[in-house]
Formats: structure tokens, C-alpha cells, sequence
């Protein structure tokens, strides 16, 4: 069920009316609100549900038994075997055809015909966002991080629908405690949530749609039939889209569930604002930079193994992160470009910290303020990029030559993510030397990609003002005034409607 | 960093909590009032935006859902229509250009079919009335290759380095990666060029009028020969002088071909020698093989009774044996030709359907690639 749909907002509107008045009644509730999120998910396809179940069922099962595991290699074999269950249910959706396909084809290379069949099998809707947080469940329930949840809280937790088919990728930690008791009925955050919505609505309709189907889509592809004026608008053009797309999905999401009473991780924050590629991973998709870094950049060994095994710990990571948004080489070189990128900024930032250490201006670890439940290496894991390593970039045109240079490099890794093949990649950088006219180039195209940047300069304050002032109107205004730019947002959907949100493909 | 006594989970979500939410803290209100407004804005979008429900509802698959929506949107649909809500989204319509691509009164949703009687004699070319008018074409010889060609077409020209062939692709999505692989093969021999539209197709005039499609295409690229793909998105009842066809039925595939006839001899009326036309190939999902299988009968039977038009068929030449493989042997190469959705081609699949294309073009212009 897409979100801007007749049968969503249909969807949400009994689920809403539901969800409050059941609130006092806990544990009808979550039965309740479990079932509106299986109907959200089998909306698509029914036997979708088995897999959601599945992967609900194993990860409890696993933090169930590693919490009564009388011995650490009991309670270690435990956890291994969930989270490879997990990877492996993953691994046999996304990655099989893609493994065949490359043995074939290196068989093929040596005359030998292909001995593995092709399945084609069909990718579930969001199995790579529940696969990762049954792992952080079990991951933290074993580093006693977490306590083994309930198992309807922890399968409501898996399919709660906001967050369901692509996220943001919520710990349970983060969510589960918060049913522990009734949300409050007196106090719900109605105008963030509307702005929220309203927001994503803009973003993906106004801004994501339309540069897609205008000139991303065109330009990729057939490379050939575009001169570099396009080429160049086309990457800059799909940074936008993609930010635009995800962060709608995303911010509708957080928004929906704070209409229901919920609160979500912030998943996106300016992230084409940031000065160094350290910075972007901490703005962009900021759930799934967080699990990668605890739950596989950490303990491989982090930053503490002496800088060489760091940068293979950086490469790592963001290969595998770039192989978890698809089974495709280009994605692995997204992946490794900017693991590369990360690993040469380290390594210059340590450069440039020895010889401010000769000049007497360490930076030294922050300790964990008391009480927050976290020994000080886990939390200095979690800081040392900001607090020992990153220096910030002096003023001046410092900051913005920084902001452009880490714009410029990450829009040219987003063309081998977005491109189908390599071959494509290849074509769109040869037509850069393409020089002609650029009839795709339109000024709608311009401001669209100008108003999509431009989101990345506006300060907090600014939102928060112009929600506030529109706080003030009655409840029904509100609801008036939001039905009414649902008509405007309806109004601007091309013919085709709406494109599925990119990340649903992940 | 915070300090409190807060509860270690608490402070966890604190830290990495939306702003948005932040701020919301000091504007809350009660749940009830929260459900008034949401009920409220969907009333409101229901009423301002009626027409849209309806076009909505009558796209969807017959189910519940479909029926519920109708059931609400219609009467909604007549009381907003009766007072004038609908009068600011027809506004908004006009000022985005959403009527560019429908119509009413064409031969696509009005026309009769007569269409599909047997093979006539072409008309001559209608003046393109555009900047650059192209050359009187001659009638030829009657063609025995093709039984529709029996009452005489338009003599192609044969193309030169300097005037090459201007093949136009388009159709639905299924076309896309079809033309950029015609593009690639042909490569700077040739002149291919690709306009599609994702989602479209020919059971929904009312949504996307493919007849006005290819009146504003041809004058636009003024191809000499287009290549169409098109039907994924055609599983749907169509609707034809009062008349409801369920998808599937004789009468459905005989309302098919008419749809496809009208477009193909908008194309040549327009000033094309040749369209190429073909239906979805196999489908991974049941329910869509056998539509996309009543989809190709009706391209066939379109194609038998107009002149110009050829049939490619990618169902029966992209499948193994008459069912769905996921994998081709294309240049001694087994590839994956066909994306996750079990549907469409991949792009290195794509290269088959392209070659069975260039096949029929060059049979009638000489070698291309």
C-alpha cells in the first residue's frame, strides 16, 4: 500500500480512530495494531506476511534463548545462528540470482555451461529494514544493551506499519519501551505530524517525481541521446530526487506515527550541508549509518587496530552497505567509493591532528556524561570520529568550498548507484565531453533542483517558526488547510500517478 | 549532553529524535480532536477532488476495494460536481496541462469498428501542417509479404548515411530499455529515438489517450517508422459505447484490436511508412500471462486488418516453449532478461527484443545496424 493512496488514507483513517480509542486497553491494542500492520503489509501480496512472521518469530526465539543461555559459547552460538538466519533468509532474496548469474558467467568465460538456474525470485517489500532490526534486537538483547521483549511487543515492534516496507531502521530499544504504557491521549503532536506529511508529499510528488520522469530517467537511459549539459543536470538532478524521495518516505512515516502516538529516529538531517563525507554518514540515512557502525563497523574492530585495519573496517562497512541496497556491482562501487573516500579523509584528518598535536591543540575523548548506561569504549566508539579525529573546517570559504567539495563527490558515486550497469556509467561520463543543446534543461527542471537544494540551507528555526504560526489555527483549520494542499499535491501527480518510493526496491 | 535521570531508553530516543518532534512538544491536543482533523481533511480532499476518486476506483482491480471506493466516490462525485467543489481541481487541472493527453470524441474512445474490417487501400498522407514537411509518398505495388497490405501501402524510402531511417519507440514502460538497446545497436548509423510513458496503456483513454499520443508524437519527431510496445499496464475492463468488457472476454479482445488499430493508423496518417507493434511478453505471474496472452490476440487481430503494421511477438519469441524464463541465450550468452517483477526486461535482456524488432525494420529499409 503506497502512503499517498485513496486506500491508505482510507487504511490509516479507521486505524487512527482505533488505535486511540483502544489505547487504554494495552493489550488489546497491540493485537489490534498488529493486525492493521499485517493487512498494511499482505495489501501487496498476502504470502509476503509468511516471511514477516518468519523473521519475527526466529529473532525472538534467538533473544529468547540467548538471554537462557547458561554459558557464554551457548548464549554466542545463539546469537550466530539468528543473526545467519537472518542473513541468509536476506541473502537467498536478494543475492541468489545475483551469485548465480556471476557463477554462470565466470563458468561461461571458460566454456563450461551454467549449471545453476536462474530463479528470478521475488524480493519482499521491506525484508531488508526487518531483517536489520531483528539483528540489532538479538544483537543487543546478548550485549545486554536491551531486555528480551515480549513476544507481541517485539512482533509489533517488526511490523508496525509506518516503518515497515523502508523504515527508518528503528532499534528496538528505541521503540518497545514506549509501549510499555498508553501513549497520551491528551497530548498529540498534531501540527509536526501534518507538516511532516505535508513535506514528504511535497518532496516526493513536487520535487522527486517530477525531476525523475523530466530528466533523470530520460538521460540514464540513453546516455547517448544527451549532450553533457543534461548529463550534468541529470546527477545533480537524481542527489536531489533520491534525497528528496527517501526523506519524504521517511518523514511521512515519522509523521504518521506521531499521529498514532509514536516517536520515530530522525533519518535524514540536511545532509548536502555536510563539509566532509564523516559528516554526510552522519546526516544521510542516519538509521542505517547507525547500524552499520554498531553493528558491523564496531566490531570488526572500529578505529582501535591501528589506522590500516581501520581503513579495511571503513572499506568494509560501506561495501557492505552498498551491497544491502542491491544485488548489483554498482552498488558495491557506490559502496567502495565511499569507503574510499572516508578512509582518505581518516587518514587525512590524522595527518592534519599530528601536526596540530605538535602545535599543542589536542582534541581529546569526551567521557559519557553518568547515568546514560554505556561503558566509556562503547560510547567513545560512538564519538571518536567527532571528537578525536574530525577537526572542523576553518571559516572563510573553508566551510563552503568543503560543503561543495563533499556535494560534488557524493553526486558522482549517486551516478553509479542510480545507473542499471556499468556499461551506462561508462556512457553517461563520455558524454560529458557531448557538447549541444540541452532542450531537457528547462527552467521548471532548474528550480525544482534549486528548491531541492535549497531545503538543505534552512535552518531549523525557520520550519519551527512557520509551524508555529500555523499551530495556532483551530484544529479543524488545520485539518481543512491539509485536506486542501492534498487536492494541490493530487492535482501536480502526472498522468502515469505515483512512482513507488525508491527505497521500497531495497 | 544530557544529564537527567531519564531512563537509559528515553534518552536514547532523545538524542536521535526528529526535530520535528521536538518542537511539537509544547503544541499538543487531545486524540479526539487529532481524528476531527484527519477526518476532515480526507472530506474535504474527497469533495474537492471527487472526479479523481472516481478515475481511481475505476483503475483498480474488481475486488472489495474497488467496490468500496466506488461506492463512496460516485455519490461524492455527484453531490460536488452538483454544488461546483469540483471547479477548483478543474482549475488546477487546466493550469497543469493534465487535459493534454485525453480527449473526448476520438475515434480511441468514440469510434466504431469498422477499423477492423478487412485490409482497405491507405489514404494518402495528410499534409504534416509542420515546419518541415515531409516528402510525398508513393504508393507501391501491393505487398505480398503481408496479407494487410493487400489494398497497397506507402513505399518506404530507404535511408542513406545522410538520411537514415527516424525510428521512433515508444508505448509503456516495457518499451523503455527496448529502445535504448535499439538506440545502442543502431548507434551513430542510425536515428532511434525513445519517448515512453510509464503506466499507460490502452484500456484507459480517460486517464492517458493514446490516439492524441501519437498525433503529438508524430508531429513532434516525425518518425518514419515507430515501433510500439505496450500493454503491461492493460489488465483492466474497458468501457465502449456504454459497454462494460471484462478483461479476458471475446469482446475484450475484439475492443483491443480496435484500440490498437486506431493508434497504429494515427501513426501512419500522421506521416509514418511502417509501425511495428508488439504486446508484453510472458509473464512470471499467472494471472498477467494470461492477459498479456489476450493482449497479444488483440495486436494480432488489430494487425491482420491494417495495412503498414507489423507484429512482433515478443510472447512466443522471448519465452521458452510458450512459458516465462527468467533467462535468455543472447550471443551465446545466457543473461538474466528479466527484472525482479517478473514483467519487464532487463536491459541486457532487452538486446533479444531489439534484434526481433531490427529484424522486421530491415526487411523493409535495408540494414540498420
Amino acid at each position: 500500500m503506497l502512503f499517498p493512496t485513496i486506500e491508505f488514507a482510507a487504511f490509516f483513517a479507521v486505524v487512527l480512530l482505533f488505535n486511540w480509542l483502544l489505547m487504554p486497553h494495552r493489550t488489546a491494542w497491540k493485537w489490534f495494531i498488529l493486525a492493521a500492520s499485517y493487512v498494511f503489509y499482505a495489501y501487496a501480496d498476502p504470502w509476503l506476511t509468511v516471511v514477516l512472521a518468519a523473521v519475527t518469530v526466529a529473532n525472538q526465539l534467538g533473544a529468547t534463548m540467548v538471554t537462557r543461555a547458561t554459558t557464554a559459547s551457548t548464549r554466542r552460538a545463539w546469537l550466530i545462528g539468528t543473526v545467519t538466519a537472518d542473513l541468509a533468509l536476506l541473502g537467498w532474496f536478494k543475492y541468489f540470482d545475483f551469485f548465480v548469474v556471476q557463477v554462470n558467467e565466470a563458468l561461461g568465460r571458460f566454456g563450461l555451461d551454467a549449471p545453476l538456474p536462474v530463479l528470478a525470485i521475488v524480493l519482499p517489500i521491506g525484508i531488508s529494514f526487518y531483517t536489520f532490526q531483528g539483528i540489532s534486537y538479538v544483537v543487543d538483547v546478548s550485549r545486554g544493551h536491551f531486555e528480551v521483549a515480549k513476544p507481541l511487543d517485539f512482533a509489533v515492534f517488526q511490523a508496525f506499519f509506518p516503518h515497515l516496507v523502508a523504515g527508518p531502521i528503528v532499534r528496538a530499544r528505541e521503540f518497545i519501551p514506549q509501549l510499555a504504557r498508553p501513549r497520551d491521549p491528551r497530548a498529540v503532536p498534531l501540527t509536526p505530524a501534518l507538516f511532516l506529511i505535508a513535506g514528504g508529499l511535497f518532496k516526493k510528488i513536487v520535487i522527486a517525481d517530477y525531476l525523475a520522469t523530466s530528466i533523470v530517467d530520460p538521460v540514464f537511459a540513453v546516455p547517448s541521446q544527451h549532450t553533457s549539459v543534461e548529463v550534468v543536470v541529470a546527477f545533480v538532478a537524481y542527489s536531489v530526487q533520491i534525497y528528496a524521495d527517501f526523506s519524504a518516505y521517511t518523514d511521512i512515516a515519522i509523521g504518521l506515527a506521531l499521529l498514532l502516538g509514536f516517536r520515530f529516529p530522525q533519518n535524514f538531517d540536511r545532509p548536502y550541508a555536510s563539509a566532509s563525507l564523516q559528516d554526510f554518514w552522519r546526516r544521510w540515512h542516519m538509521s542505517l549509518s547507525r547500524w552499520l557502525r554498531d553493528y558491523l563497523y564496531v566490531p570488526l574492530g572500529g578505529n582501535r587496530r591501528g589506522p590500516l585495519r581501520t581503513y579495511v573496517n571503513l572499506m568494509l562497512t560501506m561495501l557492505l552497505g552498498g551491497l544491502w541496497h542491491g544485488a548489483s556491482w554498482t552498488f558495491v562501487i557506490w559502496g567502495g567509493l565511499h569507503g574510499a573516500g572516508l578512509g582518505v579523509e581518516r587518514w587525512w584528518n590524522r595527518h592534519r591532528q599530528a601536526r596540530a598535536v605538535a602545535h599543542d591543540e589536542v582534541v581529546g575523548a569526551p567521557s559519557p556524561p553518568p547515568g546514560l548506561g554505556v561503558t566509556e569504549a562503547a560510547f567513545r566508539e560512538r564519538t571518536e570520529a567527532a571528537a578525536v579525529v574530525e577537526r572542523p573546517v576553518s571559516g572563510g570559504v573553508g566551510r563552503p568550498l568543503a560543503i561543495a567539495a563533499t556535494f560534488a563527490f557524493v553526486t558522482v558515486a549517486w551516478v553509479f548507484f542510480r545507473a542499471p550497469n556499468l556499461t551506462v556509467v561508462t556512457e553517461l561520463f563520455a558524454q560529458l565531453l557531448d557538447l549541444g543543446p540541452a532542450p531537457l534543461v528547462t527552467l521548471p527542471v532548474v528550480l525544482a533542483v534549486l528548491i531541492g537544494l535549497s531545503t538543505q540551507a534552512v535552518p531549523q528555526r525557520v520550519w519551527a517558526a512557520v509551524e508555529g504560526r500555523f499551530s495556532t489555527l483551530p484544529w479543524w483549520a488545520q485539518g481543512l488547510a491539509f485536506g486542501a494542499f492534498v487536492v494541490l499535491i493530487d492535482a501536480l501527480v502526472p498522468q502515469q500517478g505515483v512512482a513507488p518510493f525508491l527505497y521500497f526496491r531495497f | 549532553m544530557p544529564t537527567t535521570t531519564q531512563p537509559p531508553q528515553q534518552r536514547w530516543i532523545d538524542e536521535v529524535e526528529h526535530p520535528a518532534a521536538r518542537r511539537g512538544r509544547g503544541r499538543r491536543v487531545p486524540a479526539g480532536q487529532v481524528i476531527g482533523a484527519v477526518v476532515i481533511a480526507l472530506l474535504t480532499a474527497a469533495l474537492l477532488n471527487s472526479a479523481a476518486m472516481v478515475r481511481a476506483g475505476e483503475g483498480m482491480d474488481d475486488g472489495v476495494t474497488r467496490t468500496l471506493v466506488l461506492a463512496v466516490a460516485r455519490p461524492i462525485d455527484a453531490l460536488a460536481s452538483t454544488v461546483g467543489l469540483d471547479l477548483p481541481r478543474r482549475g488546477l487541472d487546466a493550469v497543469f496541462g493534465h487535459g493534454a493527453w485525453v480527449a473526448e470524441g476520438t475515434a480511441l474512445t468514440d469510434g466504431s469498428d469498422d477499423v477492423l474490417d478487412l485490409p482497405v487501400a491507405p489514404t494518402p498522407t495528410a499534409s504534416q501542417g509542420a515546419a518541415e514537411p515531409g516528402p510525398t509518398k508513393e504508393r507501391a505495388e501491393p505487398e505480398l509479404l503481408y496479407p494487410q497490405d493487400v489494398g497497397g501501402i506507402t513505399k518506404v524510402t530507404r535511408p542513406t548515411s545522410k538520411d537514415p531511417v527516424k525510428v521512433l519507440v515508444t508505448g509503456d514502460s516495457l518499451a523503455t530499455y527496448i529502445g535504448v538497446e535499439m538506440a545502442n545497436q543502431v548507434g551513430n548509423r542510425g536515428n532511434v529515438s525513445v519517448k515512453t510513458f510509464n503506466g499507460t496503456g490502452l484500456t484507459r483513454p480517460d486517464y492517458f489517450n493514446w490516439q492524441v499520443a501519437a498525433e503529438k508524437l508524430s508531429k513532434e519527431r516525425h518518425p518514419d517508422a515507430v515501433v510500439v510496445v505496450m500493454g503491461g499496464n492493460d489488465g483492466w475492463n474497458m468501457t465502449h459505447n456504454g459497454e462494460s468488457m471484462t478483461w479476458g472476454s471475446p469482446e475484450w479482445v475484439q475492443e483491443y484490436a480496435r484500440r490498437v488499430a486506431v493508434v497504429s493508423r494515427t501513426f501512419l496518417d500522421e506521416g509514418a511508412d511502417r509501425v511495428f507493434w508488439a504486446g508484453p511478453p510472458t509473464a512470471r505471474d499467472g494471472k498477467w500471462n494470461g492477459i498479456f496472452r489476450d493482449i497479444n490476440a488483440g495486436v494480432t487481430r488489430a494487425v491482420r486488418a491494417t495495412p503498414g503494421v507489423r507484429f512482433v511477438d515478443l510472447y512466443e519469441g522471448t519465452s521458452k516453449d510458450g512459458t516465462f524464463t527468467p533467462t535468455l541465450v543472447i550471443d551465446g550468452k545466457r543473461v538474466n532478461a528479466r527484472q525482479s517483477d517478473g514483467i519487464h526486461f532487463s536491459l541486457e535482456g532487452s538486446a533479444l527484443p531489439a534484434s526481433m524488432f531490427f529484424d522486421l525494420l530491415e526487411r523493409e529499409y535495408g540494414d540498420l545496424r
